[in-house]
């Protein structure tokens, strides 16, 4: 199962992508907004892990992108930001997000959230 | 007129000249009638008579001069003499008897023939027969007839005669009389009567004739005498009546004089009235101080208007409003600033009073304006100009321009200079509000900045944390996997204080929401129980390290709850590990319990230990942010610091509060107070608990007993406008009928009336065991109160009847009046202070905890006034004002401000015209500002909605 990562932050990268291949998925990273809507497109993942403060491109634009376009609106995404504040979560899901996870990272809640997302799309 | 003319012109029957002539000619011609009879009986027998006497001479004579030829027999001489009588015409019948042998017979022509017995016979005829003696011997008898014929033509003539003299002097008299009764009387009668009835028509002049001497001379000298008073009294009447016109007219001027003042007192009060709530409303300066001049050109009755700020540093008059002035004007006023000390406002400002231009035609042109000119080419004339002064500091100017010449009259520069007053402290509030506006839009910028530094700060924090966290848990992993147990402790540490540090950033993050009104609370019914249970075992191990022992002090049927789980167990789990943290080797007990308060459930969670305890000035500073009960604290046993103050914030939020008790070296207990039901309804059980009627109790009846029926109208209005049921009664033995039959809440009683006075009454109310117990008001203008008093009344009101207090004491003595209002603000503390002092009023009071409780309230019971703070969790005051105006049914309801919220120019327009008021918390002490709301109030929905909103601070 491949799952897109877009995030600008190594150190962050580092420790999720390792922890994802951990848990079993085959992770791909965009470090920008507008790489992350390319590689959606041209790699065609099963999900999406979007950050939102994203340089380029921003991580809801880059949502929305991904949404409008024919050949991706169907992969699920996740937002995932350490801003925590109230209306981020409202934002990310008007912008097309299907669930928002905050950071820190709880990995096996994430897990969880992918899982679900995963399956109800295999359901459908 | 019809009367008139009836009285001029009597019926003719009624002329008295008339009357006289027709009785003076009636008696005369009886009179002369019996005269006249009188005359012609005697003539008649006067001439009966002669004829007797010649008939007796004719015998006697024949007597004389036949006895001697009867005696010789001479019947020839006998003969001739019977002839010769028979020459007298009346003489008919002449018979000569001698010895029984008639010796001469003759008879006139007419009755040849008859003799002796036919003349005896007929009454026509006077006959008489007589014997002739000779030496005194019966020798003969002659006898004689004479005709009556000739005798009765004579007395015929004699009855005309008479007669005609008698109809002449008749003729004569009446003539007379009626020339004599028509010129004395009737005529001058005719003429006084006109005199008379023109004088009774108003014409006093009409000329009454004097001259007279005779009665109705009198009469008519009388006539002239009175019309002489009448003249008099007539002439006092119209003097009296024109200066009873003349006094009319001066008391209509003076009452319309006072009218026209008391109008001009209104439109400046109104005008005054209007300056005020504009300078509270916008504390926009510009607009207040156009609304000011606008004012001052209406009450002046001036054609246009200024006002100008002076400033001090330069000297000069700077234009600032100005109302229906010509834009070349203002123009010229602008480029010309005025200079201190010149020109009428200048001048007016250095004299610090009114300086007034009469005419500035009059005026040369030096030492004035630049701007004169332009005035008088668009034909100004006359103006005034105020000083506008604060404590002696000049503050500006206020100028009215007039088209037509002329002084201003004293009374509106008196006006004026109230105006300039007024104007001087709304300049002075607007400065100051501008300056606060200023502060608070800083204050708001500085706090937004600080929101948005802090959540930028907390996103750049936890990007790095993510990463450090979550690549700790991987070496973690790998060291467990590597099965290297010396690796899991020190990353054990740097998790922890990874958590630590994540930890401290979500406290100032959830602060900082809390703060920017950002944060929100999610309801949800859960078990207490379990919620207890849980955090016990969460505190467990860390107990164990103090060496404490936990207790758990909570019923297992304690039931369930409504309100943000998550949030309650981070209070109860931050207070309980205080209370380890600060105790060692004793004991923490964790209880929870419910009761019902003030009608209303509440769960109380109590954490308490037995460790080091708080001195007072520590508990003061306890729920602060970033304080500790010592800062030497933090770094011995650790925290953020922020735990409790966002802990309280929270449980504020749901309506409840945390509180401390505490003693040094003894232990502490901190509670979590909390509605069992957050954001729900009381039940309306709980309402009857409380000392407000029953909602929809009936309307309190007050007994208005009073003669006057203008006092009982205007009482019966006020009352049923404040809320109460009135009936009235006209006098003490109605209003004591009517006390015993409706047992009224409350009488109100006055003293003096006819039929019974109010002692009387009241004694007897007093004395009625049905009756005693209810309050009576003597309301007199008899100042006897001790009397009242000692007679049991409960109040004692003077007239003129203080309406509020009338008002007021009703309220006491009805508990309520039936008036709602209802509650709406997130403080438990406001809301139960606001309840207590509006109860003792007499309201009903409902409450609400923020602005989706208080909808739901309004939709079981429609409140006659709204008592809203802006500032709520989950529905602010204002969506809640702009939920409740979309309502028709709600739309009307008044609402009242209570604010702690520093409102932006935003803000309060979006306020203006929604609420009755703006009332500043903390502005004052709580007393005062709860007084005050109970003072505000009724006026509040006797207003109903206006359109100002009006800060009190």
């Amino acid at each position: 199962m491949k799952i897109l990562y877009v995030e600008d932050n190594d150190d962050n990268i580092y420790m999720l992508e390792n922890r994802l291949k951990r848990a079993g998925f085959t992770v791909m990273i965009a470090r920008d907004g507008a790489q992350g809507v390319a590689m959606a497109g041209a790699e065609q993942p099963d999900l999406i892990l979007m950050d939102l403060s994203l340089p380029v491109l921003d991580g809801w634009e880059a949502t929305r992108r991904i949404k409008a376009a024919p050949q991706t609106k169907h992969v699920p995404v996740i937002a995932l930001t350490a801003n925590a504040m109230t209306g981020d979560k409202e934002k990310a899901m008007a912008a097309g997000c299907d669930d928002f996870d905050t950071k820190p990272v709880e990995l096996p809640r994430l897990l969880g959230k992918i899982q679900a997302l995963v399956q109800g799309k295999q359901a459908s | 007129m019809e009367d008139a003319s009836a009285h001029k012109r009597p019926v003719k029957s009624a002329s008295i000249s008339r009357r006289f002539t027709y009785a003076l000619v009636g008696v005369v011609t009886l009179l002369l009638i019996g005269f006249a009879a009188v005359a012609i009986l005697i003539n008649v027998r006067r001439i009966d008579a002669d004829l007797r006497n010649g008939l007796d001479n004719v015998v006697k004579v024949a007597q004389v001069s036949l006895n001697v030829p009867i005696w010789n027999l001479d019947n020839q001489i006998v003969g001739h003499f019977a002839e010769a009588l028979l020459l007298d015409e009346s003489l008919v019948f002449v018979k000569i008897l001698s010895e029984g042998q008639a010796i001469a017979w003759r008879t006139s022509t007419k009755f040849e023939g008859k003799d002796f017995p036919y003349f005896q016979q007929s009454s026509q005829f006077l006959v008489k027969s007589s014997d002739i003696f000779y030496q005194g011997k019966n020798i003969g008898t002659i006898q004689l007839s004479v005709s009556r014929e000739n005798v009765r033509k004579e007395i015929v003539l004699n009855i005309l005669g008479i007669a005609t003299l008698t109809i002449l002097i008749i003729a004569a008299i009446s003539l007379t009389s009626i020339v004599i009764s028509r010129r004395y009387i009737a005529r001058p009668l005719l003429k006084l009567q006109n005199s008379a009835g023109l004088i009774a028509g108003g014409n006093l002049e009409a000329s009454i004739d004097t001259t007279s001497r005779d009665e109705i001379g009198h009469l008519a000298r009388d006539l002239n005498g009175m019309r002489g008073s009448i003249k008099g009294l007539v002439g006092e009447l119209r003097e009296s009546k024109e200066k009873l016109e003349e006094y009319s007219r001066t008391l209509e001027q003076r009452v319309e004089e006072r009218t026209r003042k008391l109008s001009e007192a209104l439109n400046e009060l109104r005008a005054l009235n209007e300056i005020g709530q504009a300078v509270s409303s916008t504390l926009d300066l510009p607009t207040v101080l156009t609304s000011i001049v606008s004012h001052a050109v209406q009450l002046s009755g001036a054609d246009a208007g200024a006002m100008y700020e002076y400033d001090e540093p330069t000297e000069e008059f700077q234009l600032r409003a100005s109302d229906r002035m010509e834009e070349e004007l203002v123009q010229a006023l602008q480029a010309n600033p005025i200079r201190f000390g010149l020109s009428t406002v200048g001048r007016a400002a250095a004299t610090r009073a009114p300086v007034q231009v009469t005419d500035i035609l009059d005026e040369p042109d030096v030492g004035v304006s630049r701007v004169r000119p332009v005035l008088r080419q668009l034909g100004y004339r006359s103006l005034l100009a105020i000083p506008l002064l604060r404590e002696g500091r000049v503050m500006g100017g206020l100028s009215v321009y007039r088209r037509e010449a002329g002084n201003f009259a004293t009374e509106v520069v008196n006006r004026l200079q109230t105006l300039a007053t007024q104007s001087v402290l709304a300049i002075q509030n607007a400065r100051l509000f501008r300056e606060i506006e200023d502060k608070s839009q800083q204050l708001e910028v500085a706090t937004q900045l600080k929101s948005q530094f802090l959540a930028n700060m907390s996103h750049e924090l936890r990007t790095p944390l993510n990463a450090i966290i979550g690549v700790t848990e991987m070496l973690q992993e790998d060291a467990r996997d590597l099965k290297r147990e010396d690796d899991l402790e020190p990353l054990e540490r740097v998790l922890r204080a990874a958590k630590h540090l994540l930890a401290l950033i979500n406290d100032i993050l959830d602060l900082s929401k809390i703060e920017a009104g950002k944060m929100d609370i999610h309801i949800e019914s859960f078990a207490i129980a379990p919620l207890i249970e849980d955090v016990v075992q969460t505190i467990g191990t860390m107990a164990a390290k103090n060496g404490n022992e936990v207790v758990v002090n909570c019923a297992p049927d304690i039931g369930t709850m409504r309100a943000d789980q998550t949030r309650i167990r981070q209070a109860l789990l931050n207070l309980a590990s205080n209370a380890n943290k600060f105790t060692e080797r004793g004991t923490v007990t964790i209880g929870a319990k419910r009761a019902t308060e003030q009608g209303r459930e509440w769960v109380t969670m109590a954490v308490t230990d037995t460790g080091i305890g708080l001195t007072p000035e520590q508990m003061g500073k306890l729920f602060h942010e970033f304080v500790q009960a010592d800062a030497s604290t933090t770094r011995k046993y650790g925290g953020t610091g922020l735990g409790l103050a966002i802990s309280k914030r929270f449980c504020q939020m749901m309506g409840g509060d945390i509180t401390v008790a505490s003693e040094p070296g003894r232990g502490s207990t901190f509670t979590i107070r909390l509605p069992a039901e957050v954001g729900v309804a009381q039940p309306a059980a709980a309402l009857r608990d409380a000392a407000a009627p029953r909602p929809g109790a009936a309307r309190p009846t007050i007994l208005v007993v009073d003669d006057d029926q203008t006092v009982r109208e205007v009482m019966e209005r006020y009352l049923a406008r404040e809320g109460f049921s009135v009936v009235t009664a006209s006098g003490g033995q109605e209003g004591l009928r009517m006390a015993r039959e409706l047992h009224p809440a409350a009488i109100t009683l006055d003293v003096i009336m006819p039929d019974l006075d109010g002692w009387t009454v009241l004694a007897a109310i007093k004395g009625d065991p049905e009756l005693a117990d209810i309050p009576v008001i003597l309301m007199t203008i008899v100042d006897e109160k001790n009397r009242g008093y000692s007679l049991g009344a409960t109040d004692y009101i003077v007239k003129p009847v203080d309406r509020h207090r009338l008002s007021g004491v009703l309220r006491n003595i009805c508990g309520a009046v039936g008036r709602q209002v209802l509650l709406v603000d997130d403080d438990d503390m406001m809301r139960r202070g606001m309840r207590l002092t509006l109860e003792k009023d007499g309201w009903q009071v409902s409450e609400a905890e923020n602005g989706r409780i208080a909808l739901a309230r309004l939709a079981e019971t429609r409140p006659d006034i709204i008592v809203l703070d802006l500032m709520m969790p989950e529905m602010d005051g204002f969506e809640f004002l702009v939920e409740m105006r979309s309502r028709a049914e709600w739309r009307d309801i008044p609402v009242l401000v209570v604010t702690a919220k520093d409102l932006t120019a935003e803000e309060r327009s979006r306020l203006n015209g929604d609420v009755e008021r703006v009332l500043q918390k903390g502005a004052s002490e709580l007393d005062e500002l709860l007084r005050e709301i109970g003072r505000i109030l009724p006026g509040s929905i006797a207003r109903g909605r206006g359109k100002k909103v009006v800060e009190e601070t």
